[in-house]
């Protein structure tokens, strides 16, 4: 899969003598600064990067053009996969917590603890067999723009939320719930149950805000490697976003492409790591107090 | 004395995988490189699971597939596992600016996503058993470093630890003497858990095209080809799939299950919840 730079990018060149494809990959060599030392070739591109330039693609189009297209679709699938994902843990641990029932406790542990270790392609896999292939309701991948079709953009938008943030769901409903079962225990819950408080309030008002916690750290640290998923996800339903983009820079050993994107998705798993340390200390006035 | 119920259940679930990749061809009921039959034709009691585009045995490939998947993942997390613990031990032991060196080397690996890094790995040194063993491990050794050197920070407080540093044994002597065999249970666990991660990275290395090439079968190239025939055989992923699932959560439960063996043993069990980063 991967060679040099230069025979990706020209390819055999049936019609030209050996000595003639020698002077080209060596012309292209001087041209892309190949010859360069590493630290030389290195400086350069980060000077290029500093300013906003993240080169040419192989088909010739600017790298920054190419992602800058490609940025809102997988933000938007990113986003609101994190925003159902979290909607939906808390719904499911709430009802584990609170219901008093302990098959439906029992039946949302099990199917959580499933989800936590499917691989998204094979979720993906199995809601297209049942969604796509079978009932016929939702298309099996693509993308329509918002302002072409909004009812069609919504349909091919369901199924890629969906496989994504069912496991997120997952992954968050662990530490919700194991933050309320251990908040339960405190003696502040003792003793608001004990003033008489209802057991809704005591659970909203009391148990839930500590409980939190935990899972903003977790949602923090998915947030930052939601694009391993993304890649995934997107290759899975033709979604045209960074991750696919990536998939196939990859297949076309199109380094500056994939360098940019890497280097992207670095950035932004850095930046979120420092929001999440804000919010933290928003929502927990403990954390204030050493800088 | 009896074993903990999620070890057993684990190991159950994970033994007939692990014979599957050991004796492939006793087992599996055809050639699965031949091509036996119309293609896509539905589940028979001659074709378990059915045939794929080209017309081969879909149950004897999954079952050659379980070979390339579990070599890859087991050897990948015992890599990453070398690798992290000593690092982690190390640096946990020593401290000062070592640790602080160790430290920010592996926060710079984890500001990449596993997968990404992985597949950068792999493109740039090549799709190689090899290659993706150790881009794999390499994706996973800063988590288990980082586990471990917490250990390693609880450890080195001990008395033992400190009687053989006075009677003059050597860094190297107390990790190896001390600190491993003491810190290995609640290593094993994280273990259990980095192989499940290492079982999902490696199968989505080969769905996007970057494992086992084809023909050779692997849970991830076959789920890929089933995606694109979902219309014409429905059933083709869900028995890769299927295997990718029982495997990872075989290992989750393994973990589980050591957790609970050793937690009345040892102290220094923390949580390993930390580690499930896929």
């Amino acid at each position: 899969m991967p060679g040099s730079v230069i025979d990706a990018r020209i390819g055999p060149l049936p019609n030209f003598s050996p000595e003639e494809r020698d002077r080209i990959v060596a012309s292209l060599t001087k041209q892309l600064g190949l010859d360069k030392p590493l630290w030389y070739q290195y400086g350069l591109w980060l000077r290029q990067i500093i300013g906003g330039d993240f080169g040419f693609s192989f088909q010739g189009l600017k790298v920054s053009s190419l992602i800058s297209a490609r940025f809102g679709p997988t933000i938007e699938l990113g986003i609101l996969s994190v925003i159902f994902g979290v909607l939906g843990s808390f719904f499911v641990s709430l009802l584990a917590f609170r219901t008093r029932f302990r098959a439906v406790r029992g039946g949302i542990q099990g199917t959580m603890t499933v989800l936590l270790v499917m691989p998204a392609f094979w979720l993906g896999l199995l809601l297209v067999i049942v969604l796509a292939a079978n009932l016929n309701v939702l298309p099996s991948g693509g993308f329509v723009p918002f302002g072409e079709d909004k009812v069609d953009h919504i349909r091919f938008l369901v199924l890629p939320v969906i496989t994504l943030a069912l496991p997120q769901m997952a992954l968050y409903f662990r530490y919700l719930y194991s933050g309320l079962r251990d908040t339960e225990n405190l003696q502040f819950v003792t003793a608001s149950r004990a003033r008489g408080i209802s057991e809704r309030a005591v659970v909203y008002r009391h148990i839930l805000p500590n409980a939190v916690i935990p899972t903003i750290t977790v949602i923090g640290l998915v947030v930052g490697s939601l694009i391993s998923g993304l890649v995934i996800v997107e290759a899975v339903f033709s979604w045209p976003g960074l991750g696919s983009l990536l998939v196939t820079s990859i297949g076309a050993q199109d380094y500056s492409t994939v360098s940019a994107i890497v280097l992207i998705t670095a950035i932004l798993y850095v930046v979120t790591a420092f929001v999440v340390d804000v919010i933290y200390e928003l929502v927990d006035p403990r954390t204030r107090r050493r800088l | 004395m009896s074993q903990p119920v999620p070890l057993r259940a684990g190991i159950l679930l994970l033994s007939p995988f692990i014979v599957f990749a050991a004796i492939p061809s006793f087992i599996a009921p055809q050639n699965p490189f031949a091509i036996m039959a119309v293609p896509f034709s539905s589940p028979s009691m001659k074709h378990f699971l059915g045939t794929d585009e080209v017309g081969r045995d879909l149950f004897s490939r999954v079952i050659f597939a379980a070979r390339a998947d579990i070599f890859v993942s087991i050897s990948a997390a015992f890599v990453a596992f070398a690798l992290g613990v000593f690092l982690g031990l190390f640096s946990g032991y020593v401290g000062g600016r070592v640790d602080t060196a160790v430290m920010r080397v592996v926060d710079v690996f984890l500001s990449f996503p596993t997968i990404i890094l992985a597949l950068f790995l792999v493109v740039i040194f090549g799709n190689a058993k090899l290659v993706q063993i150790m881009a794999i491990a390499l994706v996973m050794a800063p988590s288990m470093a980082r586990f471990s050197r917490g250990t390693g920070l609880v450890l080195r407080n001990r008395g033992y630890v400190e009687a053989s540093k006075i009677s003059g044994a050597s860094t190297f002597h107390i990790i190896r003497k001390h600190l491993l065999p003491n810190a290995m249970p609640t290593l094993l666990v994280a273990a259990s858990v980095l192989s499940a991660s290492a079982i999902l990275i490696a199968s989505s290395l080969s769905y996007l095209g970057l494992g086992p090439q084809p023909p050779e079968p692997s849970w991830g190239n076959m789920l890929r080809s089933a995606f694109s025939y979902v219309y014409q055989a429905p059933w083709y992923g869900i028995a890769p799939g299927f295997c990718v699932c029982l495997v990872a959560s075989s290992y989750v439960l393994i973990g589980e299950g050591l957790r609970r063996k050793f937690s009345d043993q040892s102290a220094v069990i923390g949580s390993t919840k930390s580690l499930a980063r896929v």
